[in-house]
């Protein structure tokens, strides 16, 4: 199905990046709570950078460090002169859809662990889309529930259809052979980042360092400035002594869904891996606008299937919403200085609670979809 | 023995004796009573015998302590004011008395062998030699108490003996210099210096040097160490910039401590800690604060050259008063009780401009232990005619003396002291002034007159240097009691002058609102001295060290440093020669910067920025007061080709004089203390913030749990209710109200 003014709107999309960078400089975007965050922060990147170049341990300033510094250079390579807003995340979600595309097309298991292993190696929340890629790999792309098919092939069966209408609607099997040659590329792409990386920091502090201020810096949040999600209010308020609960707690939450996804939905991997992303932005650490940039992208693909969510409007204007009251509560506590903490962290509490929301309507509305199939196939 | 030997002691050797005699009174007399003890405890006597036995040897060696205290009035009360009460207490049982000693400390190591060999050779000992007249025991002693007595004597006689003839001895100066600024101020510079031999010469046993710091040099293996309490500001423009009295004693407000360590790498940050905690018991002041490794740091060769063992910490909100100037007084010999110091009237220190109490220590195998104690306030004299006066413009300058500026007068000095002098300054302004107008420089020309004719004018060699100031020496010694010191100043005509600056006046300041980000600035202005020191070449140029040390919640981004000079911008590697960072890390280091630039000598004014972002702390990691802001401690600008020596070639060759000797430092002025407010969560919010956070968190998980776990029977009966809905419109009410829970839930 074609889209009207589709050109049109790619222009005005474009034109709109363009005057961002060009007209941007006085919002200060590239420090914006919005969509820098201490991970994808460009100072930080270039801070780290001249510490490299000074010959000093990058790791020292925390943040700013080689992974990042590689992050933007292939952000760079690839869009390049697109400026810096969006910039990291949309490198994640062209790296994200490479993955899911180079699957869908032809099945490439060596490009597919190359792009899995960088976005793990880049920001670790990545590491629980292995899930949907494998059930990518073994099932194919989105398709109806296997019982929808069994039920389909014997009712095609008593209506004796054609042969050839028959091996198309075949069950697809889980085809172990490319999981494993994934599986075999990804243990090859790994150990060769790994051992890349221990070549660059051997004389800086070595690989241990880098999983302790990296992934150690992702998962502790010790970084406690504002941004647009709750984590970094609750970890600056709350007790010392509960510190470790809550931060077992909270990343935790991530892992506790995967797998009861990950059976429900295990005939739908894309759509699945939409759902993590979402998890993710609502949960992780430091998240970003750039990080709801990514699942919002994703939710288009599944325009047809989620057409009867419910609370979609309700969704719609709280996210406009919060997009426009967050940087005003922003304003009032950190410039104005007549706000309140409290003021921003409500917005980001709403923030989360839209995109809660959002991802139980769209799993819901999902499976009632399979339902309604099921039910359209039987009936 | 060396008793014969010595024909003659000097007078100086046995006013020593008698100190000495007083000083280990007591640690004798509780040698004995050990002694007695076990003597008397092998024989079998009463404890009330063994007290007679003692009582009037005690009571003896007290008659001839009256006679050395009354020859040494100032030293024997001052310094053993605390032996005294000792002794009523100690009158009551032997038991209490040799407690009393332990607690002391002050036995002498080589005390008991020696008398216990003496002991079991009564005779020998008894015809060794004649105590000398002013220890002479009183008639028809028992005689074992007098064989005693005088073996002890004799003991101690050969040991001071010995000690003055052969090891350089602990030594013991105070000087006080005085100072009129142009801003109708006054300067006063307290300047004690006790001195130790090295170790082996003289075991753990002290004289006059506090104990409390050898051992502490000691403990920690310390080279070299500097701690600082300074309360106010010091006024570079107006108080000078360049003698070294502003360079080597102008300090940031708060605490500062350096400390060089003679330590392997490894161990110094564990010793600094150690050192840090006992500073603090010491002096009274949170310097433990300094322990965390958020607050000190290493410096390489920024703020002093050094191998990588010494550690630099300041506190710059910590706040001086007296409770941290009693434990230091408590290092001099006569603390505030006699001498010099004892003009630090408290209520007149304390109300000065500006006052910085310092402790330098330096220790080495050759040296020994140095103990410099300064302490230097800024003070506005109490104008002898009672009104003061502010503006300066034809007026004269308030005459001061020391009674006005300290509400005390001098009565004689401290007794140990080797030298007590008091000096008066006047600046190179005013000399040029008066030579200007071609009179001499007595102490009563055209412009002033001192109270009191000096014994000694020192003239500063004017050769190549640019400071010239002539200063007037004052002996303490030859006043007393009854013939107090007072020396002041008395003007004559008006007079403006000024104090020569430091090579630029270095300020620094924060750019930029909100509480996100902003900028650190510093700024040189140039005071144009190189051209009166070196002339005006025009290709040449000025070094300038940059030493900063900016706490982890400022994150400081290297990277953006900005260099402008007379306005442009230049780019960073045409100024700076050499640069170390050491960058933060979130609560462990502090990031620290080291930076060697060059100047061109044209140049009027340079601005250096780096941005940074405000970091966000823990609740907890607020300070009570969380809105008053953070404090980033000053930075130290040293200019390494200035050096503020200066020659006097009329010191007294003898004596010497530590306060003018020490006037030899590279130039370098501490900046502004930054204050940063960063942002304040709220703090009455932790329970909200865990409920409601909590709360979506919950709600996200049961739902989604929900939604993924609702069977097919159940949906399917859902839909079948959908269609009787339908049809039987009157219940749709209750059936979406139901729906609409299922979905929330």
């Amino acid at each position: 199905m074609a889209i009207r003014y589709y050109w049109l709107m790619v222009a005005a999309a474009v034109g709109f990046r363009l005057v961002l960078v060009l007209f941007g400089g006085d919002l200060h975007l590239a420090s914006r709570p919005e969509v820098s965050t201490p991970l994808t922060s460009l100072r930080r990147l270039a801070e780290g950078y001249w510490l490299k170049q000074a010959s000093m341990s990058p790791y020292s300033d925390l943040v700013a460090n080689m992974l990042l510094f590689i992050a933007d250079f292939l952000a760079a390579m690839l869009i390049r002169g697109t400026g810096h807003r969006l910039q990291m995340s949309r490198n994640r979600s062209l790296k994200s859809l490479d993955l899911t595309k180079a699957v869908n097309n032809s099945g490439l298991a060596p490009l597919a662990a190359f792009g899995y292993v960088m976005a793990t190696h880049l920001s670790l929340y990545p590491a629980i889309l292995i899930v949907p890629v494998i059930l990518l790999l073994g099932y194919g792309p989105d398709a109806p529930p296997t019982k929808v098919f069994l039920v389909k092939s014997s009712s095609d069966s008593k209506s004796g259809m054609s042969e050839y209408e028959r091996t198309s609607l075949k069950v697809q099997r889980f085809s172990w052979m490319t999981v494993l040659h994934f599986i075999f590329w990804l243990f090859i792409w790994s150990c060769y980042v790994l051992l890349l990386s221990s070549m660059i920091l051997k004389k800086v502090g070595g690989l241990n360092e880098m999983f302790e201020k990296t992934y150690g810096f992702i998962l502790t949040v010790k970084d406690l400035s504002p941004n647009i999600g709750v984590l970094w209010y609750f970890f600056a308020e709350v007790f010392d002594f509960f510190r470790t609960f809550f931060l077992i707690v909270f990343n935790m939450n991530i892992l506790f869904m995967v797998l009861p996804l990950a059976i429900r939905l295990k005939h739908r991997p894309c759509f699945l891996a939409f759902v993590y992303t979402a998890i993710v932005a609502m949960l992780k650490s430091y998240p970003s606008a750039g990080d709801s940039a990514l699942y919002l992208g994703l939710l288009g693909l599944f325009a047809n299937e989620l057409a009867e969510m419910q609370f979609t409007f309700f969704l719609f204007f709280g996210y406009i919403g919060v997009s426009l009251l967050s940087p005003v509560m922003h304003n009032l506590w950190i410039w104005r200085g007549t706000g309140n903490a409290n003021f921003y962290f409500a917005t980001g509490l709403a923030y989360t609670c839209l995109q809660t929301v959002l991802v139980v309507e769209s799993v819901g509305s999902m499976i009632k979809h399979d339902r309604k199939l099921r039910l359209l196939v039987t009936s | 023995m060396h008793r014969e030997s010595r024909s003659s002691p000097s007078e100086l050797q046995l006013l020593l004796l008698r100190f000495l005699l007083v000083q280990h009174r007591w640690a004798v007399v509780g040698g004995w009573r050990d002694e007695i003890r076990r003597r008397a405890s092998q024989r079998g006597l009463t404890a009330e015998q063994r007290l007679e036995a003692g009582g009037p040897r005690r009571r003896r060696l007290e008659a001839g302590d009256q006679r050395g205290r009354a020859a040494t009035p100032g030293a024997g009360q001052a310094h053993h004011g605390g032996a005294e009460s000792r002794t009523a207490g100690c009158r009551q049982t032997g038991k209490a008395h040799t407690e009393a000693t332990k607690q002391q400390e002050v036995k002498l190591p080589t005390d008991s062998p020696q008398n216990q060999s003496t002991w079991r050779h009564p005779r020998r000992g008894n015809n060794a030699a004649l105590p000398s007249p002013a220890l002479m025991a009183p008639p028809s002693p028992p005689p074992a108490t007098t064989l005693f007595k005088h073996l002890v004597l004799l003991f101690l006689l050969a040991a001071a003996a010995g000690a003055s003839a052969a090891a350089p001895e602990e030594e013991f100066t105070e000087e006080l210099l005085l100072r009129p600024l142009p801003d109708r101020k006054a300067l006063a510079h307290f300047y004690f210096r006790s001195s130790t031999p090295p170790a082996a010469s003289i075991g753990r046993h002290h004289h006059l040097f506090p104990k409390a710091i050898s051992q502490l040099v000691k403990k920690y293996h310390i080279s070299e160490l500097e701690l600082s309490f300074t309360q106010g500001r010091w006024n570079y423009e107006q108080w000078g910039g360049f003698d070294p009295m502003s360079t080597s004693n102008a300090k940031p407000p708060g605490v500062e401590l350096w400390a060089v360590f003679d330590l392997p790498l490894s161990e110094i940050d564990a010793t600094w800690k150690n050192l840090t905690h006992t500073l603090s018991g010491l002096f009274c002041a949170s310097i433990n604060f300094l322990e965390s490794s958020t607050s000190f740091s290493a410096p390489r060769w920024g703020f002093k050259s050094n191998e990588g063992n010494l550690r630099y910490g300041a506190l710059p909100r910590e706040a001086v008063c007296t409770e941290n100037l009693t434990p230091w007084l408590k290092l001099l010999p006569c603390r505030d009780k006699a001498g010099i110091a004892s003009l630090l009237y408290r209520p007149s220190i304390y109300k000065g401009y500006y006052y910085s109490q310092k402790l330098k220590l330096r220790s080495s195998q050759s040296l020994g232990i140095i103990l410099d104690q300064t302490l230097t306030v800024v003070l506005q004299p109490n104008t002898i005619n009672g009104k003061q006066l502010h503006s300066s413009h034809g007026q004269l300058q308030p005459s001061w003396s020391m009674r006005h500026l300290f509400n005390r007068k001098l009565s004689g000095k401290c007794l140990v002291s080797k030298s007590s002098r008091v000096f008066i300054e006047v600046d190179k302004g005013i000399v040029d002034k008066i030579n200007r107008s071609g009179s001499d420089l007595s102490w009563n020309n055209e412009f002033f007159v001192l109270s009191n004719g000096p014994d000694r004018l020192i003239k500063d060699l004017i050769n190549l240097e640019v400071q010239s100031s002539s200063i007037y020496e004052y002996d303490v010694s030859n006043y007393s009691e009854e013939k107090p010191f007072d020396v002041g100043i008395t003007w004559k005509l008006p007079l403006i002058w000024s104090c020569t600056p430091s090579p630029f006046h270095v300020s620094r300041f924060l750019m930029g609102s909100g509480n996100e980000r902003g900028s650190i600035a510093l700024s040189f202005i140039s005071t144009n001295l190189h051209k009166k020191i070196f002339g005006s070449p025009n290709d040449c140029s000025i070094k300038a060290f940059i030493f900063q040390i900016v706490p982890w919640y400022v994150k400081v981004y290297y990277h953006s440093l900005e260099i402008f000079i007379d306005g442009n911008r230049k780019t960073v590697s045409d100024v700076v020669d050499k640069i170390h960072v050491t960058p933060s890390e979130d609560k462990l280091l502090p990031g620290t910067l080291e930076m060697l630039l060059r100047f061109p000598c044209s140049m009027q004014s340079a601005t250096l920025t780096l941005d940074f972002d405000k970091g966000f702390l823990l609740i907890d990691e607020y300070p009570p007061d969380a809105n008053q802001g953070f404090d980033i401690p000053s930075a130290l600008i040293s200019f390494p080709e200035f050096n503020s020596a200066r020659n006097f070639p009329e010191t007294d060759p003898l004596l010497g004089s530590p306060l003018l000797e020490n006037f030899q430092v590279v130039v370098k002025s501490y900046t502004e203390v930054l204050l940063v407010p960063l942002t304040t969560p709220d703090f009455s919010m932790p329970y909200n913030v865990i409920t409601f956070t909590c709360t979506i968190l919950a709600l996200y998980f049961g739902s989604l749990l929900n939604a993924l776990r609702r069977r097919i029977g159940e949906e399917e009966r859902e839909l079948k209710k959908t269609v009787v809905i339908v049809k039987k419109r009157s219940l749709l009410a209750s059936i979406c109200y139901r729906k609409f829970v299922d979905e929330l839930f």
